[in-house]
């Protein structure tokens, strides 16, 4: 009974195949699967190491690192500053790269932590090396990435950086890549090493808003090293200052 | 269909298909048919569901052939197809069930070292309850593992879990047996 079944089902199915019923998908149909899933994969890790690239780029050049040096005022100012989409679009791409690379060839076999190296590795790798090339930099003063990276540049709640454009008695004018910034520099505390800025120069501040005017707690100079990602989106030529209003 | 198809590997049997020559995929659906009817045995009741998972199992496995890696093993990818038609089966109809031949008692009783002195009968129908209630993810490679004697690799390639995760599921798995046989 039991053998006649199993005659019965390979007679079915050989029937089917000789009849044309139940057909070989085609070889180049699993191959464009598999060179598409692959492309993906290497299309997602190249994304991801651009932001890695991006993100390096950031935070060594703008202004977020800076205000960690003002101790515990300056960590709001690091905080509002903080480049959540760039740091959240490379966290997703190292997600969605993971999952792709789990479901090429024989990833399976691989432990999360394994894979997970692997991944991370390759990122931070040819990321490192896109830095090495000033990619980041290049990557970040194209337009289309204002909206991306430059959304609050410079200007934030408890913290501004920009060129000195104007000096008066106790007010910096102070030039963001948004606009002037009216800086109060009454309650600032002028140590030995730091004199009153001269135009033209860079300066990092923390204090707080008050209408239209920046009282600043603590200043300080921009080294040449700092602020790259700001200074390109700084307008080079000093007009009329214009209070903006808040 | 020629003789010469019973010495051959399946893996070489399954490029000759590809090829052309589709007839001898039966020889294949003999060598698999009564390993694979006593797995998917282990998730349905119904003998008719049993035979209509079977014979999806062998339509995709002939239509996917292309997509079956030649160097690897086809043991494994079948299994593979089966596990899932099963799994499927067992979703769409929200039931889990478990049976095990006459004479796997024996089996379980040997490999998996319960040392439970009960008679077969018993001790069938207890493993059987015990397996049950075993969670899924450490069900699945104890059965692999102890009663279609699967090796990690081949169980790995089946659940797509790392090697790894496999052994660390058996031990888990087999203690979780122990314990649930005990009570």
């Amino acid at each position: 009974m039991e053998e006649k079944k199993m005659h019965n089902l390979e007679n079915i199915i050989i029937a089917d195949i000789k009849s044309g019923k139940v057909k070989l998908r085609s070889r180049y149909l699993f191959l464009s699967e598999k060179l598409g899933l692959g492309s993906a994969v290497v299309l997602t890790v190249l994304l991801a190491a651009l932001a890695f690239t991006v993100v390096l780029f950031y935070f060594v050049s703008a202004d977020s690192r800076n205000y960690l040096e003002f101790g515990n005022s300056g960590i709001w100012a690091f905080l509002e500053s903080f480049p959540f989409q760039p740091v959240i679009t490379l966290i997703l791409l190292i997600f969605l790269a993971g999952r792709l690379l789990s479901l090429t060839g024989r990833a399976y076999a691989y432990s999360f932590g394994k894979l997970s190296i692997i991944v991370l590795v390759i990122i931070f790798f040819s990321g490192s090396i896109f830095a090495f090339a000033n990619l980041g930099e290049k990557i970040s003063s194209k337009r289309y990435m204002k909206s991306f990276m430059h959304f609050r540049l410079g200007e934030h709640g408890r913290g501004i950086a920009g060129q000195v454009v104007a000096v008066r008695e106790n007010i910096l004018i102070v030039r963001s890549p948004r606009s002037d910034i009216m800086v109060n520099t009454s309650n600032v505390n002028w140590r030995r090493d730091l004199r009153q800025p001269e135009l033209g120069v860079f300066i990092i501040a923390v204090g707080q808003w008050q209408g239209v005017e920046f009282f600043a707690s603590h200043i300080k100079l921009a080294r040449p090293k700092d602020l790259r990602v700001l200074r390109p989106h700084i307008r080079r030529s000093i007009p009329e200052f214009v209070p903006k209003v808040k | 269909m020629p003789e010469t198809s019973n010495n051959q590997s399946d893996e070489a049997i399954l490029v000759l298909v590809r090829n052309g020559e589709s007839e001898l995929y039966g020889e294949i659906i003999r060598r698999y048919q009564a390993k694979l009817t006593r797995y998917i045995r282990r998730f349905t009741t119904s003998e008719t569901a049993n035979e209509d998972i079977l014979q999806d199992v062998f339509i995709k496995a002939y239509r996917n052939l292309f997509d079956f890696d030649a160097n690897r093993s086809f043991s494994s990818w079948i299994y593979r197809i089966a596990h899932n038609e099963a799994i499927n089966h067992c979703k769409k109809f929200k039931r889990e069930a478990l049976i095990l031949d006459e004479g796997e008692w024996e089996i379980a009783d040997d490999r998996l070292e319960l040392g439970i002195s009960i008679d077969k009968k018993e001790g069938a129908l207890r493993i059987r309850r015990a397996l049950q209630k075993l969670k899924e993810k450490y069900r699945e490679p104890v059965v692999l593992y102890f009663f279609e004697e699967k090796s990690y690799e081949e169980i790995s390639d089946i659940l797509h879990v790392p090697v790894s995760t496999v052994g660390t599921l058996i031990a888990r798995g087999k203690t979780k047996l122990k314990i649930i046989m005990q009570e």
